[in-house]
C-alpha cells in the first residue's frame, strides 16, 4: 500500500517522461498489478494527447499572410504619424491629417503660449503692457497665420482659426505635392460637430472624417491660456521685423529640445514674427516660421464648411487607420471562409461550383458572413461570379462590392486563396480575362 | 545589439503569434485580433524596447496571456463554444482538426487557472518548448516551471475527470 502511494504522487512526473528507465521500470511494474494508478495514468494520457492534438492547429498560409499585412498596413499609418516628428512642414501636415497634435503646438499653440508664458512670468519690457494683450487674445474671435519652415523649397502654409469650433489649415504653394503625398492640402476642423473634411483641391475630391478630441487642445489653449506656464522666458531685446523695431522674447522648456523665439510689435502689443527651432530625435535641427498672424480679423465662415465644394467627389473614410486595416482584415477572413466552404461544396459536387452564395448554407456561410464589415450597410457585401468546372487558378470567383476603390479590396480565387488588389485596374484587367 | 526595425520583428514572428493565439482561442478572427493587437501594443510602446529584448520570448509571453484572457472573458458568453473555424480555415491534408468536447473544456480549464500555471502548461504542452525556454521566457528557474507545470496538470486532471 505504501508503494501504490508513493507512485501515486509519481505519476504525474511519469507522463511527464521525467523519470529513467529504472524508475520507468518500477512505475509500470506497479501500473500493471494497480488499476487505480493505470486508470489514472490513462487519463492523465488523455489529458497530454488533447493538448498535443491542439498543438497541431495552425492557419494556413495565406491567412498568415493576410494577418501579417494588414499589422505592418497599421504600422505604415501609424509611422507617419507618430515615429519620427522630423522638421518640415510636410510632416507638419501631416502630423495636423492624423490629428495627432503633437508638433502641431509648434505652428498653431505656440502663439497663444508665448503670450501665456509672458503673463506668468511678467514681462521684463515694461513698455510692453502684457496684461492688455491678454486681455486683447482673450477677446479675440478669429486667429490666422502662415508657418513655413527655413527648409529651401519647403512650402508655405496657413492657418485660420475661429473661435471656439473651427479650424482651416491650407497650402498656399505646391498643393500638387501636398495632394499626392497626403492625400488633400486643406483640412477644415469642427470640433463642435467632431467632423472634419479633408480636400484635394487639385483632384477635386474630399473626405469626410471624424474630428479627433485632440484637436480640441488648439481650442482649449486659444480660449482659456492654460497649461502652458513650463516655459522659462528670457528678453533678448530688439530686431527689426519689416518696419518694425520688435521687441524678442526667448521660450524655452529644460525637457524639450525646442526654443520659441517671440517678437512683438510694441505698439499693437501682438506678436508678428514667432521663430521656433526643434531638435529631433535623429540631432536634426530645423526651424518653423510662423509670420502675419492677426487677430480677430474677419474670416469668411463659409471657409469652414464641411460641405465639399461643388464639384468634388465626396469620400467617407475611416478615422482610424486601425480600424480601417481590421475591417479589411475580417473581411479577409470572410472572404476566405467563403472559399473554403466552395472548396468543400465542389469536393462533393464533382468539380461543380455552387450556383450562389446561398448554396452555401449548409457548409457553414450564413448571413453573418456575407455582410462585409467594410460595407456593413449591405445585406450581401460580395459578389461571386459562378466559375466553370476546373476554372484556371487565378480566375477571381468572389470579391467585395465597393463603391469607391479607395485603397483596394479583398478578392476570391479559384485556387481558394484571398488577396488584397490595391489597383483597381489590375483587378479589372483579371476580371476581363475570364 | 541593433534593434531590429518592426516590419522585421512582423515579418519574423507574425505567423508564430498568430497560429499560438489561433490554438487557444481556436477561432480564426479572435486569433487576428489577438495578433494584431499584440503587434499594436508593441508599436505603441516601440521607443521603450532596445536591442536587447528577446523578442520571442516576450511575444510568446504576451500572446499566450492574451489569448488565455480571451478565454476567459468569452468563456461566459459561450463563445469558445464555436470551434468551426478550426475545421474551416485548416488546410491539412489529414482533415479538420477533431474539436472534441474535451479539448474546448480543456482550454475554458486553462483559463481558469493560476495565470504562472496556465502559460506554463500552454507554452510546454501546447507550444512544445522546452523547459529552458519556458523558464526564459517566464523569467523564472527550470524547477520552478516544472513546478507549475505539475500543479497545472493537476488541476486540470481534476477539473476534467467528468470528461476523462
Amino acid at each position: 500500500m505504501k508503494d501504490h502511494e508513493e507512485i501515486r504522487e509519481r505519476l504525474i512526473s511519469f507522463v511527464l517522461g521525467e523519470f529513467s528507465g529504472k524508475e520507468v521500470s518500477e512505475i509500470t511494474r506497479h501500473l500493471v498489478k494497480c488499476q487505480e494508478c493505470s486508470g489514472e495514468v490513462k487519463k492523465l494520457g488523455r489529458l497530454l494527447e488533447c493538448a498535443r492534438e491542439i498543438s497541431e492547429a495552425s492557419i494556413d498560409e495565406q491567412m498568415c499572410k493576410s494577418a501579417k499585412e494588414a499589422v505592418l498596413a497599421v504600422a505604415e499609418e501609424a509611422e507617419k504619424t507618430v515615429s519620427r516628428p522630423r522638421i518640415n512642414i510636410q510632416n507638419l501636415w501631416r502630423i495636423i491629417m492624423k490629428s495627432r497634435i503633437t508638433k502641431l503646438a509648434a505652428a498653431a499653440v505656440i502663439i497663444v503660449a508665448a503670450f501665456i508664458c509672458l503673463s506668468q512670468f511678467g514681462s521684463p519690457f515694461e513698455s510692453v503692457a502684457w496684461a492688455d494683450v491678454l486681455e486683447n487674445i482673450r477677446s479675440s474671435k478669429t486667429l490666422t497665420f502662415i508657418v513655413r519652415t527655413t527648409e529651401q523649397g519647403s512650402p508655405v502654409m496657413k492657418a485660420m482659426v475661429i473661435d471656439p469650433n473651427l479650424l482651416r489649415f491650407e497650402y498656399l504653394s505646391q498643393q500638387e505635392q501636398a495632394a499626392r503625398l497626403l492625400g488633400g492640402d486643406v483640412l477644415i476642423v469642427d470640433t463642435g460637430k467632431g467632423e472634419a473634411l479633408i480636400l484635394d483641391t487639385v483632384n477635386k475630391t474630399a473626405k469626410a472624417r471624424p474630428a479627433d478630441k485632440e484637436m480640441l487642445s488648439i481650442y482649449d489653449t486659444f480660449r482659456n491660456f492654460r497649461g502652458r506656464g513650463d516655459f522659462t522666458v528670457e528678453e533678448i531685446g530688439h530686431r527689426q521685423v519689416g518696419d518694425k523695431q520688435a521687441v524678442g522674447f526667448k521660450l524655452k522648456k529644460d525637457d524639450e529640445n525646442r526654443e520659441i523665439m517671440v517678437w512683438a510689435d510694441p505698439e499693437t502689443k501682438l506678436p508678428i514674427l514667432i521663430e521656433e527651432t526643434i531638435e529631433d530625435r535623429e540631432g536634426q535641427v530645423g526651424q518653423f516660421v510662423v509670420t502675419d498672424i492677426v487677430f480677430d480679423s474677419e474670416l469668411d465662415v463659409s471657409l469652414f464648411s464641411l460641405t465639399p465644394p461643388e464639384g468634388y467627389e465626396f469620400k467617407e473614410i475611416d478615422d482610424d487607420p486601425r480600424i480601417a486595416a481590421g475591417k479589411r482584415l475580417m473581411s479577409s477572413a470572410n472572404v476566405h471562409r467563403i472559399l473554403m466552404a466552395c472548396k468543400k461544396y465542389v469536393a462533393e459536387h464533382n468539380g461543380q461550383w455552387p450556383d450562389s452564395l446561398q448554396d452555401l448554407a449548409e457548409y457553414g456561410v450564413d448571413n453573418k458572413i456575407l455582410v462585409n464589415p467594410r460595407q456593413p450597410a449591405l445585406e450581401t457585401g460580395y459578389i461571386y461570379l459562378k466559375p466553370p468546372a476546373s476554372p484556371s487558378e487565378s480566375r477571381i470567383v468572389l470579391y467585395e462590392v465597393y463603391g469607391s476603390w479607395n485603397d483596394g479590396i479583398n478578392v476570391g480565387s479559384a485556387n481558394y486563396h484571398v488577396e488584397f488588389m490595391k489597383e483597381e485596374s489590375d483587378f479589372k484587367n483579371r476580371l476581363g480575362e475570364h | 545589439m541593433k534593434k531590429i526595425s518592426f516590419k522585421e520583428l512582423v515579418g519574423r514572428h507574425s505567423t508564430a503569434v498568430l497560429n499560438s493565439a489561433f490554438r487557444i482561442v481556436g477561432h480564426l478572427q479572435s486569433a487576428q485580433d489577438i495578433h494584431q493587437e499584440v503587434f499594436l501594443a508593441i508599436l505603441q510602446r516601440w521607443d521603450k524596447f532596445n536591442g536587447e529584448t528577446n523578442w520571442g520570448a516576450y511575444l510568446y509571453r504576451v500572446t499566450v496571456r492574451k489569448a488565455l484572457e480571451f478565454v476567459k472573458r468569452s468563456r461566459r458568453e459561450a463563445a469558445l463554444g464555436s470551434l468551426d473555424d478550426w475545421a474551416v480555415v485548416r488546410e491539412n491534408p489529414d482533415g479538420p482538426l477533431r474539436t472534441s468536447e474535451l479539448q474546448q473544456e480543456l482550454l475554458k480549464s486553462l483559463s481558469k487557472l493560476p495565470r504562472r500555471q496556465a502559460d506554463v502548461f500552454v507554452l510546454s504542452r501546447i507550444e512544445g518548448l522546452r523547459d529552458r525556454q519556458i523558464a526564459e521566457i517566464m523569467g523564472c528557474s527550470r524547477e520552478t516551471v516544472n513546478t507549475h507545470l505539475h500543479r497545472a496538470l493537476k488541476r486540470l486532471r481534476n477539473e476534467l475527470a467528468h470528461l476523462l
